[in-house]
């Protein structure tokens, strides 16, 4: 008796259904699987009801097949059995050396044909092995292609099957969704026909290599275009590639907008650092013409110093300005209802505006309140007002309007929210797109005698007011500014403490110590203060002034202080100080806004800061403002 | 002792059978009585298929009867049950009585063949 030889695979139990209806047959095959007999189980019936029965019960793993049944025969016997045991393994076994017969079953799903009397056991057995594997193998090609199609269908990104030359052979609904178009219709389309004229030379190119990465503009057949990523593998079958592709344009256009708004901060920090250097030489220049003013000998030389005192006024004017688009300018917030700032103004945009120009303003009343700078909205007001006016040399229409808008969609430009909205149309020249695209950019203008400065001072104004400004253009057709800013209620309906403007030059007699590391401007303003009866002892920093500090007997009613300064800066400074004499008030003067003083971590009330340049009118009435509340 | 190669014909080939069953005489043993047990039976529905003219009946018992012919390794048999079953296909009754009559005779043959195979112990 032979031997037969076994691997692992052997030794694991086979269950076989033999489905034979010859008593004889099924004996000689039941013999033949005898050896060996642990690695078989099998279960003999005799008719199709009976296989049909025990299929309902059982999965085994193969089943030998006799076609001619008392109860159904030939090419139907295997379809029922197919369709009762998809995932059994079927080999049949037939007396019909039939080939037709043979390769239709195989073709239907059956692994093997055997002729009865020409096999012995281990060819039978081995047969049955194999059929086995071919059935597993072709279950997980099965499953890996539905896993592949279910990837296909349901995919996001757009998945294309392309011909060598860029037919379009097969495709998921991502894909054409990306090009406008159901799949069918995508279906037998030219990939070249969507794209800029030249990619065919980039076709070519990746057909030639293995794979490839890249963009490309997809132009559909509405005229509009997205921006295409794609991802792509060469010959995935002979002379197909294959496409992955992805819509990128909402991304590209927030990238654009993130970039567009990442110069703007640029610019900013860079605007605020320019102004903050010049309000210190202004303070300089003012602080040194005031006491020119206040010594001038004749009319003549009073006359000169006030000129110079108006030409600062003018200077930092501008920085203001400059340091609204980088907004650090120092805001006096409380809460607005917008259509009485407009009325406030309405007059000044008439005279604006001149005869030419036709004025409608339409302010919806209770649109709600928003907490903004009054100064600053009007300057906003007559800044969107003089732009229009400019786009409008030959006369037109400027509508102001004032409404609620409720924004319920996420938009890059726009979160969600209630605000309240001023627009601002005029019928004027309107801009191209690459004039918006720039148009809040600090010195850019299309005029010749422009600043540069009117509309980046309004963007900067509204971003420092928590709200939004968007434009919409046309040329020839007029433009519309729209500013939203957010609604304020409940809880935020706190009116924030105003700054008093009340300016007034009043004698004192206190001792101050006054840090600066600008030695003009410390000088001037020593001067000053000591014209006003206060006894000032001075320092060029910080740790000269702790110096000063601990050796000093008297009492110092006031440190008025720079922030940024060599050696030990201003919160170094103001911390001994609160330390060591506690009694000692705090007067903190910068050339940036206040918000830079909270930056360097000096805890202070804001009326306890004065903006440079400031006149010297201005200190004098804020250092009795702290010492007589200090009283 | 008759020797599986004095019992080869161009009926049976009892070396192809025993190496089928790999010399395992008691299969050998149990399929032959089997056979003997079953073929009556077997020619029997054939015979009766002729006698009522009913072709398809005929054409199912000679498939049978041909695959265990095939197994045992009985050519002759196997064709002539082969030539009974396309008989059945095509509907012709004619002849086949005479067919039936040598299937018989050969399968008579064959088992005195296979008893001699198991008489003989089966030996080379």
């Amino acid at each position: 008796m032979s031997t037969l030889v076994m691997d692992s695979r052997q030794t694991e139990l086979l269950r076989v259904l033999l489905v034979e209806d010859n008593a004889v047959d099924a004996k000689f095959i039941t013999g033949l699987l005898r050896v060996p007999t642990a690695t078989l189980q099998c279960k003999h019936v005799t008719r199709l009801a009976e296989a049909l029965g025990h299929l309902e019960r059982n999965h085994p793993d193969v089943i030998l097949l006799d076609l001619n049944l008392e109860d159904s025969a030939g090419y139907e016997t295997f379809y029922r059995i197919r369709q009762a045991a998809s995932r059994a393994a079927i080999l049949v076994l037939s007396g019909s050396d039939d080939e037709d017969l043979a390769i239709k079953t195989v073709r239907e799903g059956a692994q093997d044909y055997l002729v009865k009397g020409t096999f012995d056991g281990r060819l039978l057995l081995r047969s049955i092995r194999y059929a086995i594997e071919r059935k597993r193998t072709a279950e997980a090609l099965r499953q890996s292609e539905a896993t592949v199609r279910a990837i296909f269908e349901n995919s996001l990104e757009g998945i294309v099957i392309f011909s060598g030359n860029g037919i379009c052979l097969e495709a998921n609904d991502a894909a054409g969704a990306l090009v406008n178009l159901s799949r069918k219709e995508l279906i037998g389309c030219r990939l070249c026909d969507f794209c800029e004229k030249g990619f065919e030379q980039v076709w070519a190119e990746l057909s030639a290599s293995e794979s490839g990465r890249g963009q490309f503009w997809a132009h559909l057949k509405n005229g509009s275009r997205r921006l295409v990523d794609y991802c792509f593998t060469a010959n995935i079958l002979p002379g197909q590639h294959l496409a992955m592709l992805r819509d990128i344009t909402e991304q590209q256009d927030m990238e654009e907008q993130l970039r567009d708004s990442q110069k703007m901060e640029a610019v900013g920090r860079l605007a605020g650092g320019v102004a903050h250097d010049f309000n210190n030489i202004l303070g300089i220049i003012s602080g040194h013409a005031e006491l020119l003013e206040s010594s001038a000998s004749n009319p003549a030389e009073r006359g000169r110093a006030e000129k110079i005192i108006s030409a600062t006024e003018k200077a930092a004017s501008l920085t203001r300005q400059l340091l609204a688009f980088g907004r650090k300018q120092v805001m006096s917030l409380k809460l607005l209802d917008l259509s009485t700032v407009l009325e406030g103004v309405s007059s000044m945009v008439d005279c604006l505006m001149g005869a030419e120009v036709q004025i409608s303003i339409q302010a919806t009343k209770d649109v709600g309140l928003v907490r903004a700078d009054q100064s600053q909205m009007e300057q906003v007001i007559m800044n969107l007002a003089a732009n229009a006016r400019e786009a409008m040399p030959e006369g037109g229409t400027l509508t102001i309007t004032i409404d609620q808008y409720v924004n319920s969609t996420d938009q890059p430009e726009l979160p969600p929210g209630e605000y309240v909205r001023l627009s601002i149309n005029d019928t004027g020249t309107g801009m191209s797109q690459e004039v918006q695209s720039r148009i809040f950019e600090p010195f850019f203008t299309t005029k010749k005698t422009g600043s540069g400065l009117g509309l980046s001072t309004v963007y900067g104004i509204v971003k420092q007011s928590g709200g939004y400004i968007t434009v919409q253009s046309e040329a020839q057709r007029g433009s519309t500014f729209s500013v939203y800013l957010p609604v304020i209620s409940g809880s935020d309906l706190n009116p924030a403490p105003s700054e008093s403007r009340k300016r007034s030059h009043v004698p004192g007699h206190e001792t101050i110590l006054l840090v600066d590391n600008e030695g003009d401007l410390r000088n001037a303003s020593c001067e000053y203060l000591e014209s006003c009866g206060y006894r000032v002892l001075t320092a060029g920093d910080g740790k000269d002034a702790i110096e000063i500090c601990d050796r000093y007997a008297g009492p110092i009613s006031l440190l008025i202080s720079d922030i940024v300064m060599p050696r030990v800066g201003g919160r170094g400074l103001v911390d001994h100080v609160r330390k060591t004499r506690p009694g000692t008030n705090v007067l903190i003067i910068s050339g940036y806004a206040d918000d830079a003083v909270w930056r360097h971590g000096i805890a202070l009330d804001p009326s306890c800061f004065l903006q440079k340049p400031f006149t010297f009118q201005a200190l004098s009435a804020k250092i009795r403002a702290i010492l007589d509340k200090e009283a | 002792m008759a020797r599986l190669n004095q019992l080869k014909s161009e009926h049976f080939d009892p070396d192809a059978l025993w190496h089928r069953v790999h010399g395992d005489v008691t299969l050998l043993r149990e399929l032959v009585e089997l056979f003997d047990s079953e073929v009556p039976g077997m020619l029997a529905r054939i015979d009766k298929a002729i006698k009522h003219a009913l072709p398809s009946d005929l054409e199912k018992a000679s498939h049978k009867i041909k695959g265990s012919m095939l197994q045992f390794s009985a050519h002759a048999a196997a064709a002539i049950a082969l030539n009974l079953e396309k008989n059945g296909q095509i509907g012709a009754i004619a002849g086949a009585a005479e067919l039936l009559q040598k299937l018989q005779q050969e399968i008579s043959e064959v088992q005195k063949a296979l008893h001699a195979m198991l008489r003989d112990g089966a030996q080379h």
